[in-house]
């Protein structure tokens, strides 16, 4: 009979013993047994197996039914405990939900910002198929968004994998307006223009809410229009039909209405104009060029083909390309052509002449870490809480093994429990969720709107982090609870060195690492913020307005520039008024420039080009380095000024008085040299700039506001303008103000830490709160007996408050080399940036030791200045 | 009340009949012989399992025997409860039958 186990197999008595449950095994596994033997020896070993097996298939069907309700007869159970036991410690459980649910709704707003973020430019149903032409010049290393008007036709018939392309041209700022039969005449500034190809249509399968979109686009003078647009100039009428009127030389006919793109696209049109416009309008010489590099050019590759099989095609055909007529022989040598995703676009692209600004993949990542780490810290918050508070829970899992429930059962029931907790604060997280949602849309730029979010599949999300959290967060109290000795819990034993102590004490200084590395990255963003405001741009952006010139304004302007500017400098609160082509912080465009007497085969990079009147300079207040500004120049006539940059990049001597070449405007001559100021961004280092005295060219009048009374001088301007362009609308931006725009993605990142910072150390912070209370009643009888011996409230408070101001400590100098480095990796972004000096250490350090000190201290003084003989009476 | 299944019956009436014998194998070659027909393990704990829940039968535990793998007998025993059942169903068996007894003699001469 001692082999016994050796003649059955192991792997059917394992099932067996699986399948049964615990009451009933003893007596079905030894009548099985029995059975087995008899068999055994009547009738032979394999009949014997054949007929164990059978008994174990035989046991399956009730396995699940059975298991099912005695799943829930013990969830009922374990339901009931855990209910009773959030009851019973009710600060505990206060600050474990607030803390998770607060957590949560953090990492939810960021999870659905990244969403977002990721989300651009999918919906479009070919979107995998769809990428945009890119073009870099290798000397500057610049990559263009835009191409050349040939480039693309050319491309779809010299490589066969192209299915389809279109080309989108911006159009500036123009006005259009809507003459109606009867009624008023509808005109608004537009900035939504573009000229396409009707491919675009069928290419990203716009949306058609009235008119053909197999006719859309194909005749001269037609456009099509989005909804919102529709609505802005016709209202109720019916749009088809109708016609805008705009600076081009036809009315165009609207032959189609939209529905508005979403937001999550990195495309911002209102409407498109047919390309055959252009090609009427626009000079031969310019549609044909191979180095105008200003259309968008989008292609579509064949389903059988991936974007790699064409991009591997494009050097050859680039290099043919530029054999052919009309090339621009400087850029071509060096030029090559790229396939962009277009949903790349948003996050990794940021080129010359992008749409609009993109977004950044590296901000993605930060704020995906900042979501991860709230969550963790909210979660380490349970696992302190929970372990600490365990021996409270020593008698019932004492008492449960007692009574046979398995080690498995009871990290079931604990882990249940931290499930029911994270499901609560899920609950309430994605009520805080919906009451911050909109304060999160402001301070990040999104617009998200709940409804929006409110789909099955953002359900999932949220389940998803529900059982993260519940998980992450019970696992280690499960095991360390489940894992108690029966007789050592029934005798009640609390040992403060145990692992678990340490445990916590690692996880309080991870969370003091993570908010000391926040509030060290909040400073430092907060001072580069400032920088960006405060630095010396090398002109006075202060108190300048800067009005836009188009339509008749514009018309009026470059027929009487002088006379304007002189009837508006009347009024004393106008100091200076001048004219400009592009504003600074926009992007100026390069074009050619060759200094007399460079030989005719060296390649010379193009400079940037910015137009400007005689008192361009004046204005803005810049400093000329050498020679003479433009003041006494006669209209006509070309002159230019360039900055330092430009003589150090060109490697000139002496440049004021010498002449340079231009393509459009022959040989012009150098009057001065200008001391080098931020026409652009702070993120790079000031671009060599040309400016070239051609008032005609001007898109802003500059007009600089003395004294302090802006409203009036403002009221003023519009008056007046309204009596040189009436009825034209009036579009007008403040220089500094426009000027802060460019750090529009520098100032979310800043505001989300700022915020989630506080609610990060927050959230800490309660965990802290949670294990003083505990610390102080663990050393009750400690505090009563040192203070019966004759210790002050003082050496008490600091006794309870040392230890925790240790672990900030280290915390600190954890964090601060961490936050040191990735902070300096940030700044690295800007040529301009502010220093990490040794206050934002000290700064840091303190505030976090500081926070540290105040959640504690409460505790502490409370357990200081009771009174001993209440915590010693029962000894 | 509600009235004993054929299987109840006849678990019920064995364990009667094996006394202090009456366990899972013995109760199941016992009413193997008596029918002559294949009664698998679960067509007898099933019932007995019901006529347990319902409070007709007991169960006691007898000595560990290596056997069984060094495991225990389940040794069942039939309650008053379980008696009393047994004659209702055996007062409405003979009732039923009456007078059967004597149409099936005739048909057999």
């Amino acid at each position: 009979m001692k082999n016994l186990g050796a003649k059955r197999s192991k792997i059917a008595v394992f099932l067996m013993k699986h399948l049964l449950f615990p009451f009933e095994c003893e007596e079905k596994l030894g009548d099985c047994d029995e059975v087995f033997l008899r068999d055994f020896r009547e009738k032979g070993a394999w009949r014997a197996r054949s007929w164990y097996w059978k008994q174990v298939f035989l046991a399956f069907p009730a396995f699940l039914p059975n298991l099912l309700y005695w799943s829930i007869v013990m969830f009922k159970n374990y339901l009931k405990i855990a209910l009773r036991s959030i009851q019973k410690q009710k600060l505990n459980s206060f600050l474990n939900i607030i803390g998770l649910s607060v957590g949560m709704a953090c990492s939810l707003l960021i999870i659905f910002h990244v969403k977002h973020e990721f989300s651009y430019d999918r919906h479009f149903p070919k979107a995998g198929r769809i990428y945009r032409l890119i073009d870099s010049d290798s000397p500057t290393a610049r990559g263009w968004a835009c191409t050349s008007p040939v480039i693309g036709l050319s491309i779809q018939d010299d490589i066969p994998e192209i299915e389809q392309i279109t080309r989108f041209f911006y159009m500036q700022d123009l006005v259009v307006s809507y003459i109606p039969e009867k009624g008023e005449v509808k005109r608004f500034d537009e900035d939504g223009g573009f000229f396409t190809d009707p491919e675009t249509i069928a290419m990203f399968d716009l949306n058609f809410l009235q008119g053909d979109p197999e006719r859309a686009l194909e005749e001269v003078d037609e456009v099509i229009i989005t909804a919102s647009l529709a609505k802005k100039y016709f209202g109720r009428e019916d749009p088809i039909g109708k016609t805008l009127l705009s600076d081009w030389p036809k009315p165009w006919k609207v032959t189609g209405v939209i529905e508005d793109l979403p937001s999550n696209t990195h495309f911002r049109f209102d409407f498109l104009v047919s390309m055959s416009t252009m090609y009427k309008y626009v000079n031969k010489g310019a549609m044909t060029s191979r180095g105008w590099n200003a259309f968008y050019t989008y292609v579509l590759v064949d389903p059988h083909h991936t974007g790699e099989n064409v991009e591997a095609r494009l050097p050859s055909f680039i290099a043919n390309f530029d054999k052919g007529e009309g090339a621009n022989k400087d850029q071509s040598s060096t030029r090559q052509l790229y396939l962009q995703p277009i949903t790349d676009i948003h996050l990794y692209s940021h080129m010359e002449k992008e749409f609009g600004p993109n977004s950044n993949i590296a901000y993605v990542y930060i704020f995906s870490a900042i979501a991860f780490f709230i969550l963790l810290i909210a979660g380490v918050n349970f696992v302190n809480i929970t372990t600490a508070y365990a021996f409270k829970r020593m008698k019932e899992v004492g008492i449960r093994k007692v009574v046979g429930a398995h080690k498995r059962q009871l990290v079931k029931q604990f882990l249940g429990e931290s499930m029911l907790m994270a499901i609560a604060s899920g609950i309430l997280a994605a009520f805080l969720f919906r009451a911050a949602l909109p304060f999160y849309n402001q301070l990040s730029g999104k617009s998200m709107s709940f409804s929006q979010i409110l789909v099955p599949q953002n359900f999932a999300i949220l389940l998803a982090a529900v059982l993260f959290l519940g998980v992450l967060a019970g696992l280690y109290p499960a095991f360390f609870l489940s894992g108690f000795k029966p007789v050592d819990s029934i005798r009640g034993i609390k040992d403060p060195k145990s692992f678990a102590a340490r445990i916590r004490k690692g996880l309080v200084v991870f969370q003091f690492v993570i908010s000391v590395f926040m509030i060290f990255s909040t400073v430092t963003i907060y001072k580069q913020m400032k920088y960006f405001h405060e630095k010396d741009l090398g002109f006075d952006k202060d108190q300048i307005v800067a009005i836009k010139l188009y339509g008749d304004l514009r018309r009026s302007f470059i027929k009487n520039g002088q006379a304007i500017k002189a009837e508006l400098m009347r009024n004393s609160a106008v100091s200076k008024v001048g004219a400009v082509s592009k504003l600074p912080g926009e992007r100026c465009g390069y074009e050619v420039f060759r200094p007399e007497g460079t030989p005719d085969d060296q390649n010379l990079p193009n400079l940037r080009y910015v137009r400007v009147d005689e008192d361009y300079i004046e204005t803005l207040g810049l400093t000329l380095k050498e020679g003479r500004s433009f003041a006494q120049m006669s209209p006509g006539k070309h002159a230019f000024i360039i900055n330092e940059a430009a003589v150090r990049t060109l490697d000139l001597k002496d440049p004021v008085g010498k002449k340079a070449w231009h393509a459009d405007e022959g040989r012009v001559k150098i009057l001065g040299v200008l001391k080098d100021y931020n026409y652009a961004s702070l993120h790079n280092s000031v671009d060599p700039l040309v400016l070239d005295y051609n008032p005609s060219a001007a898109n802003y009048m500059l007009v600089k506001i003395q004294g302090g009374n802006i409203p009036e001088a403002m009221e003023f301007l519009k008056a007046k303008l309204d009596e040189i362009a009436p009825g034209h609308p009036l579009i007008f931006t403040f220089v500094d103000e426009f000027l802060n725009t460019l750090y529009r993605s520098e100032e979310v990142v800043s505001n989300i830490f700022k915020y989630f910072s506080v609610l990060a150390i927050l959230i800490a912070c309660m965990g802290l709160f949670g294990l003083s209370i505990y610390s102080a009643e663990l050393r009750v009888k400690e505090i009563g007996v040192r203070k019966v011996l004759g210790a002050s409230i003082p050496n008490i408070v600091l006794l309870l408050s040392k230890e925790f101001t240790k672990w900030v400590f280290v915390a600190c100098v954890i964090a601060l080399p961490l936050a040191y480095f990735a902070m300096n990796h940030w700044l690295r972004n800007f040529a301009y940036r502010t220093s990490i000096s040794i206050d934002i250490f000290v700064l840091s350090a303190l505030m976090a030791a500081l926070i540290a000190i105040f959640t504690v201290s409460y505790q502490s003084v409370k357990a200081a200045v009771a009174n001993p003989g209440d915590s010693l009476r029962y000894e | 009340m509600k009235l004993l299944s054929r299987a109840e019956e006849i678990i019920l009436l064995t364990i009667l009949k094996l006394g202090e014998d009456a366990y899972g194998v013995a109760i199941r070659d016992h009413i193997k012989r008596e029918t002559g027909t294949e009664w698998s393990f679960g067509s007898i704990y099933m019932p007995l399992n019901r006529l347990t829940n319902k409070g007709y039968v007991t169960k006691s535990y007898g000595e560990p025997i290596p056997e069984r793998g060094g495991r225990r007998k389940c040794i069942y025993g039939v309650t008053e409860k379980g008696i009393a059942a047994l004659r209702a169903i055996q007062r409405i068996q003979e009732s039923v039958w009456s007078g059967i007894r004597d149409l099936f003699s005739k048909q057999e001469n």
